[in-house]
Formats: structure tokens, sequence, C-alpha cells
């Protein structure tokens, strides 16, 4: 890969489910720019997240963090307080294991739905809740990822849907609320292979080729090359006068806004 | 509007305001909520009104089938507004239960009303999603609001993506925050563009009288948003 095309040295960020996929990709990628990161997670895998990164030459901490959780989101918080002396940014990326499980609306179960809930919705009030004070301090930035389907719908992934939709709904008045303390809110749609969606090609070999056709450009983006870039620029202070907005990164196939 | 009934799931002052929009128009209203809150609110509504329970589908389908008996669900409109003017306020000074209450319960109950009903709509039945404007744009101290609603519109695009192939239409009517909760008009940002038609939308007028267009579209139009707004934000 070509060296990061975004500056980020001295930038402090923090990301949640950075234990993998685009999660691992942004904190990768943050840390090749030159970013101290704080990658979180609720598994182990965050130790191999913070080992790519050092192999890379970059500097990261781990945190376990159930994000769900305020005592964990709050401590995570204060690890990039007392080792990094603040926080620039705050990326929530984590999501539900029942993300890519494919349900009607009317099947969708109520114990998934409430782990949606909770791992999109309720994680982004507490990282934001937690973050606040660090990002007034530092002018930094909140990013909330979210998806095509909160825009567009889907017919099969409705409790996905509905709390990246919220989250999009978090960014707009969040955005405009921080503004005048010169926090900046911006949500991030991306299309990226990650393990779930290879996941799914593995057991509906077709879909690939199909979700392909779909993108104008062809192909299917890669969490580091591809996403990381924008969401590092989005963090980075070329990124300093968007707020509010939610930028979608998938080689065009949702056009909409 | 038809034979079937008119079912609005919202007891306060917006829903009871909304149902006689649509009564007057000719639809077989009932109130879904608190039959004791009409009055309470000082509210004009002498039509019917029957319990609601948003706790589970299988609740929400038992509200509805003692609400419909014995007719067919023709419209079902969701005007619930979860914020009253005090909880208008920085995100910062919300606690995690006032965050519960404001940003999530309100989308459980919305699911729980489209799993609950869905086996009551037939073809040329209509959702209406009544939502604050400022889910197209944002505003400042109501983002628990905000997030609710721009989660319940996704669900609505859900089920409409779902329910198009059995004739069932959903939209959601966007409408000034300041009318659904009763607080002062620059809730929906100060500063904001004016309505550029001079004047701002009543629930008993100009919204019952989209919801009502809307639901005699189910053929052609579903999964969108239409700002009744006077034409203050005319977003892409």
């Amino acid at each position: 890969m070509s060296p990061p095309s975004v500056d980020l040295a001295g930038k402090r960020i923090l990301v949640t489910g950075g234990g993998a996929g685009l999660g691992r990709g942004l904190c990768v990628y943050f840390g090749s720019a030159g970013a101290r990161v704080v990658v979180t997670g609720r598994g182990t895998n965050v130790e191999e997240t913070v080992a790519a990164i050092r192999e890379a030459g970059g500097e990261a901490l781990s945190a376990r963090c159930d994000a769900t959780r305020a005592s964990d989101v709050e401590g995570a918080v204060t690890l990039a307080v007392d080792r990094l002396g603040g926080l620039d940014a705050m990326v929530h990326n984590a999501t539900s294991r029942s993300s890519s499980v494919v349900s009607s609306i009317e099947d969708l179960n109520e114990d998934a739905w409430r782990d949606h809930l909770a791992v999109s919705v309720r994680a982004g009030y507490l990282c934001a809740h937690a973050a606040l004070p660090q990002l007034e301090q530092s002018r930094g930035a909140l990013v909330l990822m979210t998806s095509p389907a909160a825009m567009e719908g889907s017919a099969t992934l409705p409790g996905y849907a509905a709390v990246k939709g919220a989250l999009r709904g978090m960014t707009k008045s969040l955005a405009l609320e921080w503004g005048p303390r010169g926090v900046r809110v911006v949500a991030v749609s991306p299309l990226a292979r990650t393990p779930a969606l290879d996941n799914a090609f593995i057991e509906n070999p077709e879909l690939e080729g199909r979700l392909e056709a779909l993108v104008p450009l062809g192909w299917i983006g890669e969490p580091e090359p591809d996403v990381a870039p924008v969401v590092a620029w989005i963090v980075s202070d070329a990124g300093r006068y968007v707020t509010g907005q939610t930028v979608v990164v998938d080689g065009g196939r949702f056009t909409g806004l | 509007m038809s034979e079937g009934a008119t079912l609005v799931v919202g007891d306060g002052p917006p829903g009871f305001r909304l149902a006689r929009g649509l009564t007057d128009l000719g639809a077989a209203v009932t109130v879904l909520g608190d039959p004791g809150a009409a009055r309470a609110a000082g509210e004009v509504w002498s039509g019917p009104t029957s319990p609601s329970d948003l706790s589970s589908s299988s609740a929400v389908d038992a509200s509805l089938r003692a609400a419909l008996d014995p007719g067919p669900l023709e419209v079902l409109v969701w005007a619930r507004v979860p914020v009253a003017p005090e909880d208008i306020g920085e995100l910062a000074s919300l606690e995690e239960k006032d965050w519960e209450r404001l940003a999530e319960e309100p989308i459980t109950e919305f699911l729980h009303l489209l799993q609950g009903a869905s086996s009551h709509l037939s073809p040329g039945s209509s959702v209406a999603l009544i939502a604050p404007s400022l889910v197209l744009v944002g505003a400042p101290h109501v983002v628990g609001w905000t997030a609710a609603a721009e989660g319940q519109r996704s669900l609505l695009r859900v089920a409409a993506r779902r329910w198009g192939s059995r004739g069932v239409s959903l939209n959601c009517v966007a409408v000034p925050a300041h009318i659904l909760c009763g607080a002062p008009a620059p809730l929906d940002r100060a500063g904001g563009p004016p309505a550029s038609l001079g004047r701002q939308p009543t629930m008993d007028g100009e919204v019952a009288a989209v919801v009502a267009h809307l639901a005699s579209m189910t053929g052609s139009v579903t999964g969108a948003t239409v700002a009744v707004d006077g034409g203050s934000w005319m977003t892409p």
C-alpha cells in the first residue's frame, strides 16, 4: 500500500469495535498516518489490531471495552487522557454481532433488536457523553459509522437499518449543538469488505457479483485503502470545516443525498 | 376516504388534532391511547379512543384487534411525540435513562407497531409516520428526538420495501417540531429559513390533508418523506 496521504501526526483517536473488520482497518490506517490510537473492543482481538499498528511503526493502546456500558466507555476515555494526554477524535464503529443476520421486520426478535439498539444507539450516546469534555478541549471530532441501509432502507436488515438511521439523526443535531463548542460530528456511510460480508459471500456465492454490479466503480471497497483515508481526512485538520454531514464512501452505489 | 378504519396512535394534542382533521375529511377515526387523555389535554375530541399497548408486537396486535373490531384497517398513523418542552436540552445534561426514553423507546415502540400491525394491513392500506421536520436537517438540544425520528424513518423504509409487493404503502410526513411538542418555534432552528408559503401548517388542517392524500395514493407512493412545513426546509 502507498504511504498514507493524510497527516494525523499528534492526533489521539479512540475507535470502538477496533478488533476486526472495518474497525481494524481504520485503526491501522490511523496509526500509519501518525495518530496514536486507542483500540477498543469486547474481545481479545484488539491486541491483534494493536500489534498490526505497531508492526507498521505506529503507536497504539488497547482497552477492553463493551461500548454499551458507561463505565467501560468512560474508562477508555480516561485511558486516553492518562496515557496520551487527551483525545482529538472518537470514532464509534462498533456494531451488533447481529448486523448481517438476515431477517424480515416481522421476524426481528426482541433480543436481536435490543442488541442492535445497545451497540449502536446507546453506545453512540455513551461515546458522545464521555468524549465531549476532551473533544471540546482539543476542538476535535466525533465520527459515527452509519450505512446506506439507514438512508434507503433494507428489506432484510431491519434492526441494522433502524439503528444506523438513528445515528444519522444524532449526527445532524449533535453537530448543530456542538458546533459552537468547536466540536465536529460527522457520519460516514461505507461499503467495505468485512469478515461478516465475507461470510455472507461464502453462504451465498452469487451475492458478491450482485453487489459489485450495483457499485458504479465495480468493486467492493477494502477497509484500509478505501474507507479509512476518508475517515482520517475527516478527523484531520484538513476536515475542520466539515460537520453534520453523512459522507458516503461506497464507490458511487448510493447517490441519493 | 373510504370504508376502513383509521387508527391514530398518539394521545397527545397532535394526535387528537390530527384525528379531528381526518374525521372532518370523512375518515372513521379511532385514537389509540389513554381514553382520558383528550379531556386532560383540554382537546376537543369526542370520537372513539381505544387503549394501546406498544410494549411488544403481540400487545400491539391485541390493541389493534380491540380497536378494529369488526372493521378492516385502512390507515394507521403514528403521531406519538416522545418529548415535552422540558426535555429540550443539551445531550451533555441528559442522563442515560433520559436517552433511553427519548431516543430508544420511540424506535422500539414504532418497531412493535409495525410488527403488530403487519397482519392487519391489506392491499390498499397505508401507514403514515408523523415526524418532526428537524429529522431532515437536525436541531440543537433535541438530539434524542432526532435520533428516534430518524431511526423510525429508517424502519418505515424497511417496511416499505418489504410490504410494497403486498400493496401496502408507508410514508413519512415531516412537520415543524414545535407544532408536535408545543415548544416555541425556534426549536426548529433559530435563524432557519422562514416558511416560504407564509404560514405554518396545522395538524387538523394541512397535515391531515396530506395524510389523507397519501392514503389515496397507495399504488404509487411509498417510502417517501413529505415535508409539510410551508416550504421552510427544501432539503435535497
